[in-house]
């Protein structure tokens, strides 16, 4: 007994010394001789406003775009996006409706028609599938046919997509917290006011879930919600409208509406499969995969070439990085050069298609095309 | 597609052959011990011991490990080096009890089923000391276990001596090829450091949020979460642990930042399985015995990588695809019509299905990795298994299913030699002779033995997994509708079971740190059930199928040797190859198919998306 005591304990001590000493001093040592700028995470640094050096960022680490003049990151399914101190991924099989949802709400506002076919017209400006989804959204109110047939479109939806419709009614939503209360966005508050002045909605919802008990939330109000709603108005969407006051002071508030990117984020699904809308949703220009579907990590800093270069991505950028009265061709061709430079093909050249760094092809285009300043109000 | 599965398995052959031939060489002891570890070996080696001291030393040890894990981890926030920034100012605060018995067995059994995130639940001191070094040991208990059944199955006097096996693993084996390989690791990128997260401030001003401070609003930094990432990271994947130093584990750029890190990770994910089968050969002298054995393995393993690249990366991920209109009829419910659906403008051609994927691997990389990964009981992942394509799902599983597709370290060798016995019963009893093994006559122990280390494995993953998937325990826990929820319970037990540790991680069995209020994530509601669940799957799933072969070739190795004629069963041909291989396929069929068939298959089938 007394031997395997020892040899346990004299085994614990020696590996210990061994693997968590030794070892890592020896691995800490070589990288920060070797390796000082990859050994402290490949941090991009640039001299700040105070003259000192500022990170900006890692090399590796992807982080959140979403204005115009930028390139966009992947998709990220960390929270808040590009989260570098919580990784993960969506973790959504393929038979999961979020996934599908997901996509489509992502893909709904921005899609285009292939330039030159046949949807998207002729015209300087080209048309585009937003304003289609919304004029067979719309209804005229003089047919009652199509008035009808508008209030079903948007029952079914909000039926079928119930999550959708919740999680119109939980934005901006504030959990519980120590010191406050639980509280609801502009929409969640809508539809309690709706609720009020609609009892047959409290009714409807009753009706479809007799087991439950407790006062129905918002969310959970959303589908029965946008039935009522569209019974009320026809072809209009509740949108978030910003209204001048008497004291000139704006205030947001919720009114139908006509026209607004939640109408082709949220009925893009629906507009696709309708039969009437084949041949135009024949005419989309396809969206790469990498631009909607969510990397592992959360964190993927890369986007193909393939993407960057594409209607969805170059375009918008050139229009947002050309000075007033500039060739937009100009900026593209630029920005075009810039990204072929910087992309690489993983293993040498030797699998798959050619990468760029978003973060880097960024702060390059920030340097050589920097946006320019708005034109001056009068 | 194809090259980069080539060019990860054909250099590790070849590189498996010396690297064997280097294993034997040490495990015999041939080697001259240097000067300065001489009166260390003399300490530590207790003496030559039977199968029963072996595997209770192997026992103590393991005891000491699981004691001075759960001591380390339950005392994280009074530790050094725990690393504070802005999201956890006060540092890394104690795990939940549950999950602590969790990780230390995980750790312990050389699983590294991750209930927590790295990143968010772990200071760089149980980093350091705790997760480090039980991938050292834990690796090369299995490996010591091989050596030792191996000295039996060539009737050696004794079984060696644990302490000294271990010592021999660890320092010969696993710390300089672990610093050869951490080298080029670190050269791609993979931080070593001690500073706490770094704090970014966004080229897009604002663009992670913004903060009010004083009635202004201040734009959020990105913090960035690092550390001493490539310690880890070598020896994670040399003795097939798999635990990340982060949540999204080698999917993290900061683990795997290029496509030659994913290259050599996958590399030294397979060398050692591999030229373990050539160690066994080497010691056994039965060096086209451990040939053929070599090649069954193999065509299993060319079978997975091929599927999971066909199905994942060859296909579309079918959930943005046109579906026809579907009526669903569920006995006792109403008929359902589910809409037809057209397919979403997306262009996947090239990429295959890219959701939980990384870019800079290469398009083939992920299926590969969950191969490689789930073949040896590896467990490290650079995409995430819950969103491969539905059939592809079935490469991960079927490799932990069998579980000796090269399989862990020293114990995936061990589990085919179990079938490899089950194997020549068989064919023993097919052909009307007294079944044999290498000249040892095997009868009723060895097959009572053969079968408890045999169906433990099965039992230990359906019986949980059927529980959990009828109680609210495991329909609470999963991220996806319908086969693929089931499919996530059935993943997770199998992972533990065979010692793997990836998952289908949708599913929520994180509580975190003890105290809630310090969660990012509120804590998953039935975390503590899957916490034991597993936790004892695990235990009992390593021990046994490890102590139950010992005994078997102790008995074989007291038995005297029958004279080798022309009626003796061959094992060194290609038949007796054939006849090995259908052993595993029909045997593992048997067992796993219908559960397979509930979840994958189903959900291929199945209408897609699924609930609407």
């Amino acid at each position: 007994m007394t031997r395997h005591l020892r040899g346990n304990l004299l085994l614990l001590v020696l590996t210990l010394g061994v693997c968590c000493l030794l070892y890592p001093v020896v691995m800490y040592a070589i990288a920060q001789t070797f390796f000082p700028t990859a050994a402290s995470g490949s941090l991009v640094t640039e001299k700040g406003a105070d003259g000192k050096d500022e990170v900006r960022g890692s090399k590796l680490i992807a982080q959140p775009f979403t204005a115009d003049e930028y390139f966009w990151s992947r998709p990220s399914a960390t929270s808040p996006a590009n989260n570098a101190t919580a990784s993960g991924a969506s973790n959504w099989g393929a038979n999961n409706p979020k996934l599908r949802d997901r996509v489509a709400q992502q893909i709904g506002p921005i899609v285009q028609y292939k330039k030159g076919s046949k949807s998207a017209g002729a015209g300087p400006e080209p048309r585009t599938p937003q304003k289609d989804i919304e004029a067979w959204f719309a209804a005229d109110p003089t047919r009652p046919a199509e008035v009808e047939a508008a209030v079903k479109r948007v029952a079914d939806w909000a039926g079928e997509f119930e999550v959708a419709a919740g999680n119109w009614a939980k934005t901006d939503y504030a959990a519980k917290t120590d010191t406050d209360d639980e509280k609801y966005g502009l929409q969640g508050e809508y539809i309690r006011q709706w609720a009020k002045d609609h009892p047959e909605v409290i009714e409807d919802w009753k009706k479809a879930n007799p087991t439950k008990t407790d006062e129905p939330k918002p969310e959970d109000l959303g589908a029965v919600f946008f039935a009522s709603f569209a019974k009320a108005n026809p072809g209009k969407w509740p949108g978030v409208v910003e209204v001048e006051q008497p004291d000139k002071t704006k205030v947001k508030r919720i009114e139908p509406v006509s026209s607004d990117p939640a109408i082709s984020s949220n009925l893009f699904e629906v507009w696709l499969r309708d039969p009437a809308n084949a041949a135009k949703a024949a005419d989309i220009e396809p969206v790469p995969a990498d631009m909607v579907m969510a990397s592992g990590s959360g964190l993927d800093p890369h986007i193909t070439l393939r993407n960057a270069l594409s209607v969805y991505q170059l375009d918008r950028v050139a229009a947002k990085r050309t000075p007033p009265g500039g060739d937009v061709e100009m900026t593209a061709r630029g920005i075009t050069e810039i990204a072929r430079k910087q992309s690489f093909t993983p293993l040498g050249g030797l699998i798959g298609e050619p990468l760029v760094n978003v973060l880097e092809l960024n702060r390059e285009l920030d340097a050589k095309f920097p946006v320019p300043p708005p034109p001056k109000t009068p | 597609m194809w090259l980069l599965p080539i060019l990860i398995v054909l250099p590790t052959v070849l590189l498996s052959f010396p690297l064997g031939r280097y294993l034997a060489w040490i495990m015999d002891g041939k080697y001259k011990t240097p000067a300065a570890f001489r009166w260390v070996e003399r300490q530590l080696n207790t003496g030559p011991q039977n199968w029963k001291q072996y595997a209770i030393s192997m026992l103590l040890f393991s005891t000491v490990m699981f004691v001075f894990g759960y001591l380390v981890l339950a005392l994280q926030p009074m530790m050094p080096l725990n690393q504070k920034d802005s999201v956890f100012p006060d540092g890394k605060g104690m795990l939940s009890p549950t999950t602590i018995f969790n990780t230390v067995t995980s750790f312990m059994t050389n699983t590294n089923l991750q209930h927590y995130s790295g990143e968010q639940h772990l200071s760089y001191y149980s980093q350091l000391v705790f997760v480090l070094w039980n991938m050292f040991t834990s690796a090369a208990v299995g490996f010591c276990a091989l050596a030792a059944i191996i000295r039996g199955l060539r009737s050696d006097p004794h079984m060696g001596n644990y302490y000294l096996d271990m010592w021999r693993v660890v320092v010969y084996a696993f710390v300089p090829i672990a610093v050869l390989t951490g080298v080029p690791l670190m050269a791609s990128g993979i931080p070593m450091t001690l500073e706490p997260a770094a704090e970014a401030v966004t080229v897009q001003a604002g663009a992670m949020g913004t903060d009010t401070v004083d009635g202004k609003d201040v734009p959020k930094p990105q913090v960035i979460a690092r550390g001493p990432v490539a310690a880890i990271l070598p020896i994670k994947h040399l003795g097939t642990n798999g635990g990340g130093f982060f949540g999204a584990n080698s999917a993290h750029p900061f683990e795997n930042p290029t496509s030659w890190s994913n290259w050599l990770e996958c590399i030294s994910i397979l060398i050692f399985p591999f030229s373990l089968v050539v160690m066994f050969g080497r010691m056994l002298k039965q060096e086209r015995h451990a040939l053929v054995i070599y090649g069954v393995m193999m065509t299993m393993f060319v079978g997975m990588i091929g599927w999971a690249v066909y199905q994942d990366t060859l296909k579309p991920n079918p959930g943005l695809l046109a579906h026809p209109e579907r009526t669903v009829k569920v006995p006792g419910a109403d008929e359902k019509v589910a809409a037809p659906l057209a397919a979403l403008p997306v262009d996947q051609s090239g990429v295959g299905n890219l959701e939980g994927k990384e870019l800079r691997f290469g398009p083939s990389a992920g299926a590969t990795f969950s191969a490689v990964t789930t073949a040896v009981t590896c467990g490290s992942v650079n995409c995430m298994h819950d969103s491969l394509n539905p059939l592809a799902g079935i490469t991960p599983m079927t490799g932990m299913m069998l579980n000796c597709v090269f399989g862990g370290k020293g114990v995936g060798m061990i589990n085919m030699l179990i079938y490899l016995v089950i194997g020549v019963f068989l064919a023993g009893l097919m052909v009307g002779r007294t079944p044999e093994y290498l000249g040892k006559k095997v009868e009723a122990r060895e097959m009572k033995l053969a079968m408890l280390a045999f169906l433990i494995h099965p039992v230990m993953i359906l019986g949980p997994t059927g529980l959990f998937a009828a109680l609210d325990w495991g329909k609470a826990a999963t991220n996806n509708p319908g086969p693929h929820g089931f499919s996530e319970v059935l993943y997770e037990f199998t992972s533990a079971s065979a010692n793997n540790g990836s998952g289908f991680e949708g599913l929520g069995d994180t509580f975190g740190f003890n105290d809630p209020k310090k969660n990012l994530s509120t804590p998953a509601p039935y975390s503590p059930h899957w916490d034991i669940a597993t936790g004892l799957v695990m235990l009992i799933s390593r021990f046994i199928p490890i102590i139950a072969p010992l005994a078997l070739v102790a008995g074989l190795a007291a038995k005297k040797k029958t004279p080798f004629t022309s009626g003796t069963m061959r094992t060194d041909t290609f038949t007796f190859g054939v006849v090995l291989l259908g052993t595993v396929l029909l045997v593992g069929a048997l067992c796993f198919l219908p559960a397979g068939v509930l979840g994958p298959v189903a959900e291929h089938y199945g209408p897609m998306p699924f609930g609407r």
